[in-house]
């Protein structure tokens, strides 16, 4: 995968929140897990929690940038981890120029739905 | 329409969009539902990407012979059975017409041409998927509040 726009090399350390749900989207605002791991979760009532574990190689964050507004989860550091940020101008950048980076953002995508969707079989 | 292996037909369709869509396109792509016709079920190996050009198909989940139980719906412009298709892997779930449907059935080299060819597909698919996921995670939280 050849990046249009190559972003930029962040840190996290564990423990830390990236970004929190009804955060509105702002810069940085897509990234690409480049080591450790990183958890997307959002909390209900009663202390009901659904988290979803990303690992290297994986994109978090586009979700919102593609529909506007506010975060639709949180995002924690769950170890000492390192991501490339890209700003909106820059993913769109991305998923325009490159075709791989493109289908990678759809897997993503597909894959996380795939999941909630099992989870709502489950529950009901 | 083809030469040496170009469609350019279905890269029009891809670059303009639905306005683009002709009878001759229909005729080689299209598919026409009547109202409660299972298009992809549940399990299935897939190999196929659908847009809906018409009409209103709902996901499922089978709860016994016969009976689904309906997770969400999906309208006109909306794409489904991208991810078995990019993954190779099972359909996870069963989608039914909801009314009289038409669809475009496209394979995964043809579903590359109309991504290829214009950015906005890609842009849409994501998009409707974002949706699809805050939707699902907000129907989590309803499931949870109700038990």
């Amino acid at each position: 995968m050849k990046l249009i726009e190559k972003g930029r090399v962040i840190d996290f350390r564990k423990g830390q929140t990236i970004y929190k749900t009804e955060h509105l989207v702002a810069d940085q605002c897509v990234y690409l897990i480049t080591d450790g791991e990183i958890e997307l979760s959002r909390s209900y009532s009663h202390n009901k929690k659904q988290a979803f574990l990303l690992h290297k190689g994986a994109l978090f964050g586009m979700m919102e940038v593609v529909s506007g507004g506010h975060r639709f989860t949180d995002a924690i550091a769950l170890t000492n981890a390192q991501a490339i940020g890209f700003t909106k101008e820059e993913f769109e950048k991305n998923v325009t120029g490159d075709l791989s980076f493109a289908l990678l953002c759809i897997r993503m995508m597909s894959s996380m739905l795939r999941e909630i969707n099992q989870r709502i079989k489950e529950l009901g | 329409m083809t030469d040496e292996g170009y469609n350019f037909d279905l890269m029009k369709f891809g670059f303009e969009g639905e306005q683009a869509l002709t009878a001759e396109l229909f005729a080689k792509y299209g598919m026409t539902c009547a109202p409660r016709k299972i298009i992809i079920r549940e399990g299935d190996l897939g190999d196929e990407v659908y847009l809906i050009i018409s009409g209103r198909v709902v996901v499922t989940e089978r709860i016994r012979r016969g009976s689904y139980k309906v997770l969400s719906s999906l309208g006109p412009g909306e794409i489904f059975g991208e991810m078995a298709v990019l993954d190779s892997s099972r359909r996870s779930a069963t989608l039914i017409a909801a009314t009289t449907t038409k669809l475009l059935v496209l394979s995964k080299q043809d579903f590359g041409v109309i991504l290829k060819s214009h950015p906005r597909w890609t842009f849409r698919l994501l998009g409707a998927l974002a949706k699809r996921i805050h939707n699902g995670l907000d129907q989590i939280g309803e499931l949870h509040a109700a038990r």
